[in-house]
């Protein structure tokens, strides 16, 4: 009686092992970095920029994060190219750097990790996302996002650390 | 075991499980009933995201035509007059203000040109086309130049200043909350906001040209209503009571007038010349360029209407039938045009789920109880479409004419459909016809047994301006004929019977049939054969609690009819004397209803129902003394459940 109730404990812990890989399998390896940044205004004081920002990701939560961590990573390494606003476009259209990411790839890491501190340069991180599209085939979500983001002390802090060269030299 | 014993209790005939299969085969093809009809309208067509993502408030003219040689007709002691339709002041019938009618999301550009004068020979009755062609409206707009006309107010006044007031309060009624308050941030240069709105306001302008054919002032338009609601009653009472015929000269002739004719909708296109020059016309103080621009004109929406107003009641006889029929006509036609052209619905991004809420409100003319559908973006190879995902109503409306005041004004919605809303989603208006169809089977779950069941609900909250009002027909019947055999409980007691006696009254099962039932002291034997017709019209005021359903207060009036089959009779016995007291044939009982239902959204619509009759029985005796008929009052109580699929429209 005994081996037949650990038996059961056995089988139920596979099964719940099984249907746990069977959940992990069905989210979406959500690609890094890939969004659309858009300029909107600048913000209400110095030093802040709102921008239209798309992130990834197999629920809102992890949407919403990647979202901010493409905000601030579109300030640094790409710039914001684009605005909504057609030709007219105050925001930062230039990178704070031109070298790759893996240049300083442990800070980099460390700064847009879980505990990073790519969110300190972000204000109204709760705002609802204004859009909101689902990939039909994979059934990834892609909600956009207007944040603030506070570059003036993005490219102070980031200036500090040395990972990005002084905006005159870069200018 | 129990379960087992439930479903044969209701479901032991093959009837019942017939209405229960088309339940089911029906719920296979409906589910999601109205989200789901919206699907099929579009034949499962994801929704591009240019009807969604570019809401702009409208600007709306509207001119008036005649557009027949008819003759209004007029009848007055029984002889016709005719009367040229050109010999009416259009005033009569268009008020001087016709935008009091329309929702407050138009921007109304007013035009001096309220009334085209059209060739009165281009309709020509007798050929038989009564469809007219749009070119002569287009060729009369054109000789007033009401597009310049529209155009050209939005620059006054014309001192060079930008915005000017007009656009000013287009750009003003247009932005939402959000948007004002992102855009009065520090903002060097000219930001999106206002070009956009500055387009919009020259590109986003319409002319509604209702054009009538013909006017009549004959008792017809009246007597048209009277027997429609004739006909309601009659269903109501199942009396089969033969109408009677209307007396055309006990009416009189100002009673009723209707109005027929088509509505054409045309939008006003702007080409970048015309931009040009209204550029120009800002900067330089120079309208010439402006005025000389070319603006197309394309008829985007054509409608036939036709509208009527009566003096039916005391109520209407105090106001004129000019003043009722200006209210429909503008009104209906405005919110049938809403529903055919896209730019005229309302769209806007969810900004709040749990409960839903939308920068929507008095501005975008919502009404309580009015419907949006929801949509999910979907990337499906290239571009972005839109996928119906879900239903919600408007519970309250919001005041958001003042919503720069520091606060974001929006209003709560109810979600009755679909799955989750989710920030991020769109809303479309959708309107609706208001009608609700319901089928199925419908059980008394006090007695046992099912009868089948149609219902239709018509919505009148907007007449009444109380959401949630609606006005119901229910029918339940079956004859003899067809050999069905339902079984309703009705537990009637007549004045006549001392408290403890207890009568019931129910068309029989199969295996009830000859038998004799005890139920204190009256034994009743069943008898084969009976027909059985219920129905009910009443007012029902819904109100929805979730997603899942909501309760219901119905106060109506019901009839219904018991009437033995050709071989059968019921037969009641006063066990006291165990001696036949009455030889009933026919029962027929009218009287009010009052009661209570929960019901679902859900496909398939589950309601369970409570109710209380008091009503007024007419008993047809056979005794031998011949044929008796006794009025006895009486009281019913009775426990639905209903099962069905219901369609809205």
């Amino acid at each position: 009686m005994r081996t037949t109730t650990s038996n059961h404990f056995i089988i139920i812990a596979i099964a719940a092992a099984m249907a746990s890989s069977v959940l992990q399998g069905c989210k979406v390896q959500i690609p890094l970095y890939q969004y659309d940044a858009e300029c909107i205004s600048l913000g209400s004081s110095d030093g802040l920029q709102v921008i239209s920002i798309s992130g990834m990701g197999n629920n809102e939560d992890e949407c919403r994060e990647n979202a901010q961590k493409n905000a601030v990573h579109a300030f640094i390494f790409k710039g914001i190219k684009v605005s909504q606003n057609g030709m007219f476009n105050p925001c930062a259209r230039e990178r704070m750097t031109r070298e790759p990411m893996s240049e300083h790839q442990s800070f980099w890491d460390e700064f847009f990790g879980p505990s990073g501190s790519y969110g300190d340069y972000i204000t109204q991180k709760m705002n609802p996302p204004y859009k909101r599209i689902r990939n039909a085939e994979d059934k990834s979500l892609t909600l956009f996002f207007e944040y603030h983001v506070d570059i003036r002390t993005l490219r102070q802090d980031l200036e500090r650390e040395g990972v990005i060269p002084s905006a005159h030299i870069l200018n | 075991m129990i379960i087992s014993q439930v479903l044969s209790r209701f479901f032991n005939k093959w009837l019942d499980a017939l209405m229960l299969l088309i339940g089911v085969f029906m719920t296979a093809f409906c589910i999601g009933q109205e989200v789901n009809k919206a699907n099929f309208i579009l034949n499962n067509q994801l929704v591009g995201a240019d009807n969604l993502n570019s809401y702009k408030r409208v600007g709306l003219t509207i001119c008036t035509a005649s557009l027949s040689n008819e003759f209004i007709q007029k009848t007055r002691g029984g002889e016709i007059e005719n009367e040229s339709i050109y010999d009416i002041d259009p005033n009569l019938f268009f008020p001087n203000d016709p935008y009091q009618y329309i929702s407050n999301k138009f921007d109304i550009n007013q035009s001096q040109t309220d009334h085209l004068q059209i060739n009165n020979r281009v309709l020509n009755p007798s050929d038989g086309n009564r469809t007219f062609h749009s070119v002569h409206i287009i060729d009369a707009l054109n000789a007033s130049d009401v597009s310049h006309e529209v155009l050209g107010n939005l620059l006054e006044p014309f001192n060079g200043t930008l915005p000017p007031p007009e656009v000013a309060k287009r750009i003003y009624n247009d932005a939402t909350y959000n948007q004002k308050n992102r855009y009065s941030k520090r903002y060097a240069g000219l930001d999106k906001l206002v070009v956009d709105s500055l387009n919009s306001c020259f590109n986003n302008n319409y002319i509604l040209v209702i054009g009538v054919e013909r006017v009549k002032y004959l008792p017809e338009a009246y007597a048209k209503r009277r027997r429609f609601i004739n006909r309601v009653f009659n269903l109501a009472s199942i009396g089969w009571i033969r109408m009677e015929e209307y007396d055309p000269q006990r009416v009189d002739w100002r009673v009723g007038v209707e109005l027929s004719g088509q509505a054409f909708l045309y939008k006003i296109e702007t080409s970048d010349a015309t931009q040009n020059a209204i550029w120009e016309a800002y900067m330089d103080s120079d309208r010439s360029s402006f005025e000389d621009t070319d603006l197309g004109l394309t008829l985007v929406q054509q409608i036939n209407f036709e509208v009527s107003a009566s003096a039916s009641d005391s109520n209407e006889r105090s106001k004129r039938l000019d003043q009722i029929i200006q209210a429909d006509l503008i009104s209906s036609i405005v919110r049938r045009m809403e529903g055919l052209e896209s730019n005229f619905q309302v769209k806007r991004t969810v900004v709040e789920s749990n409960p839903v809420k939308l920068e929507i409100g008095n501005k975008e003319g919502l009404k309580a109880n009015e419907r949006y559908l929801v949509y999910e973006g979907v990337s499906s190879g290239p571009g972005e479409r839109y996928k119906i995902v879900g239903a919600v109503r408007a519970l309250k409306p919001t005041a958001n004419f003042g919503n720069d005041q520091g606060q974001e004004m929006t209003s709560k919605f109810m979600q009755y459909q679909g799955r989750d809303v989710k920030p991020g989603m769109v809303v479309r208006q959708f309107n609706e016809l208001g009608i609700e169809l319901e089928l199925g089977p419908k059980m008394n779950l006090g007695m046992g047994g099912a009868l089948p069941n149609v219902s239709f609900t018509y919505d009148i909250s907007n007449a009444v301006n109380l959401p949630g009002l609606k006005l119901q027909g229910s029918l339940n019947s079956t004859t003899s004929s067809v050999q069905l055999d339902p079984f309703i409980g009705y537990l009637v007691k007549p004045d006549y019977l001392t408290d403890s006696d207890m009568v019931l009254f129910f068309a029989p099962r199969q295996e009830d049939i000859n038998s004799t039932w005890n139920t204190g002291d009256v034994n009743i034997t069943m008898s084969q054969g009976i027909n059985f017709p219920l129905s009910k019209v009443g007012l029902v005021y819904d109100r929805p609690l979730s997603r899942l359903g909501g309760v219901r207060a119905k106060l109506g009036y019901t009839g219904y009819d018991f009437t033995a089959g050709e071989e059968g009779t019921i037969f009641l016995y006063d066990s006291n004397t165990n001696w036949q007291r009455n030889y009933v044939s026919k029962l027929r009982a009218r009287g009010f209803e009052v009661g209570a239902e929960a019901f679902t959204f859900i496909s398939p619509s589950v309601s369970l129902y409570g109710g209380l009759d008091k009503f007024m029985g007419r008993y047809w005796n056979l005794d031998e003394n011949g044929i008796e008929i006794e009025k006895r009052p009486g009281n019913s109580a009775t426990i639905f459940g209903t099962f069905g699929i219901r369609f809205g429209f």
